[in-house]
């Protein structure tokens, strides 16, 4: 059994730690919900490190892991989260105000958003996954990513002409 | 506009990601090391510990200090006549996490423990002679600890104590006994334990969660004796007053609950009253909804209605619920208010994208 200095998973988090939490963050929208989503991931994949190890891409594996953890508990938890993503209102933020609008905007927008549609787009305009890429993390088909990219567009697009 | 809205989003994620924690606040899984704050920490290393066990056979005692103490939290209570024995006494090597903290604790201690009393509030278990006297205790360690009451949780135990000293649960801890808190919704485990000559089985009843994963606090533990085939009755029995009743039956070697009545100031959504309330148990493996066996048809969860596959460290569970049947669409309802679509077995919509880790 590999030791634990020595996992996949300690070297994930040696050289991906970064890119996830990010990812998580976007997802989530919150420091701490970030850290826990990731942690929380880390933990899962521990436990299927061989999995992890064997996968093609262990990097997407765990991504994989990540978003199924965030549908669960974003389901749980959507109406609180919508409520402190208003709280917050990106007020820590120190852009000029134009650009603090415009991230609440689309922070706000990206919210109302279902989880799959808004983790595809994190997906493409983040990470820069390709549809293949995207459809083996999801677990789907890449037609089904083009349709839940084109709908989420669809609904940001309206909400940002809503609000602007 | 499309291009426009690429940019834009780009852009903000870009923005966004700026903000993101570090990963030097990361715990890696199966280390001890990690710069975190203490709740968190303490946190991670349990629930890293409580996988290492899990999948290792490592023990947690092997990678604690065993006089570890959480640096918040409720004090422990002490043992009169401090007479104490360590952990490691009470051999169990290894204990895996459990979705209740009764279950946990009926790991840690052996089926031939006795009654557990779980006073989940303080997060302590406590095992009790014959005569009433607790013997033993243990403290509770839930590896969500830092999240809302109603939000899943795997428990583990942490550490204990075996009294040598006879003391009562009154002289230790205020007069801590069980205590229901509000229930919402009755969901169960079947809880078992055979002894030579006696069998026990029961439905450990839990407030639940408003939703499938949710779980609440072990309130009791129903006793037939004698019990071994065909169906039981257990009742529920608190401060003198019934305050349920579940029939259950035993079907290949395995308890499955067929009815709940639950008194009405206990009972949730569509109030049984005194009579019994016919309710379809659905069980929760660790990452997926059961197939469900109703009317002669066999029904799995809409995909869109099914969990995660992120894996877990919870036991099974069984809910219960009322099912309303409409052409071929099953709507589960359990009496928190949770609802499952059901769809017949090996139809479109049903089909889990991915396998369970």
């Amino acid at each position: 059994m590999a030791q634990p200095a020595d996992s996949v998973v300690a070297r994930l988090v040696h050289e991906r730690g970064d890119w996830l939490l990010r990812c998580a963050y976007l997802l989530t929208r919150s420091r701490d919900a970030a850290l826990d989503l990731t942690q929380d991931t880390l933990a899962r994949a521990w436990t299927a490190r061989e999995r992890v190890e064997a996968a093609d891409h262990p990097d997407r594996y765990v991504l994989r892991i990540m978003l199924n953890l965030h549908r669960t508990t974003s389901r749980r938890s959507r109406l609180r989260e919508v409520e402190l993503l208003e709280a917050q209102g990106l007020a820590a933020a120190a852009d000029p105000v134009a650009a603090v609008d415009e991230q609440h905007r689309i922070a706000h927008g990206l919210a109302l958003l279902s989880d799959r549609q808004r983790s595809v787009l994190v997906l493409r305009y983040w990470a820069d996954f390709d549809d293949a890429a995207i459809a083996d993390v999801i677990g789907c088909r890449r037609a089904t990513v083009r349709s839940l990219a084109a709908r989420g567009m669809a609904a940001l697009k309206s909400h940002l002409e809503a609000a602007e | 506009m499309t291009d426009e809205l690429d940019r834009r989003l780009r852009r903000y994620f870009a923005r966004e990601e700026l903000d993101a924690p570090s990963a030097a606040e990361l715990v890696v899984p199966g280390s001890t090391a990690g710069p975190r704050g203490p709740h968190r920490l303490s946190r991670m290393l349990i629930a890293a510990a409580a996988v290492v066990i899990v999948v290792g056979g490592i023990t947690v005692l092997q990678q604690r200090d065993p006089d570890h103490r959480p640096a918040s939290g409720p004090t422990p209570p002490t043992c009169p006549g401090s007479s104490v024995i360590r952990t490691a006494s009470l051999d169990r090597p290894t204990v895996p996490a459990f979705r209740t903290p009764l279950a946990a604790a009926r790991a840690w201690a052996g089926p031939d423990a006795g009654e557990i009393e779980i006073d989940s509030a303080e997060g302590f278990a406590y095992l009790r002679r014959d005569d009433g006297t607790v013997r033993a205790w243990m403290r509770l360690e839930s590896t969500r600890a830092d999240l809302e009451e109603d939000e899943p949780s795997a428990w583990s135990v942490d550490g204990s104590e075996r009294c040598a000293s006879e003391a009562s649960t009154d002289e230790w801890n205020g007069g801590a006994r069980l205590d229901c808190p509000p229930a919402r919704a009755i969901v169960g485990t079947v809880v078992r334990e055979s002894r030579p000559g006696q069998e026990r089985v029961g439905l450990a009843l839990e407030p639940s969660a408003p939703d499938l994963m949710g779980f609440g606090v072990a309130a009791s533990i129903g006793r037939t004796p004698g019990a071994r085939s065909g169906d039981v009755t257990t009742t529920y029995v608190r401060e003198g007053r019934v305050q349920a009743a579940a029939r259950l039956a035993l079907e290949a070697d395995r308890w499955i609950p067929k009815q709940l009545a639950v008194c009405p100031d206990l009972a949730p959504g569509p109030t049984p009253g005194s009579d019994d309330l016919r309710l379809l148990p659905v069980t929760v493996g660790h990452c997926a909804i059961d197939e469900l066996r109703h009317d002669n048809r066999d029904w799995t969860a809409s995909a869109t209605d099914d969990f995660g596959w992120g894996g877990g460290l919870a036991e099974r569970w069984v809910g219960l619920g009322t099912v309303t049947e409409e052409g071929d669409r099953l709507t589960y309802r359990d009496l928190g208010g949770q609802e499952v679509t059901f769809l017949p077995t090996g139809s479109a919509g049903t089909a889990r994208s991915q396998p369970c880790d």
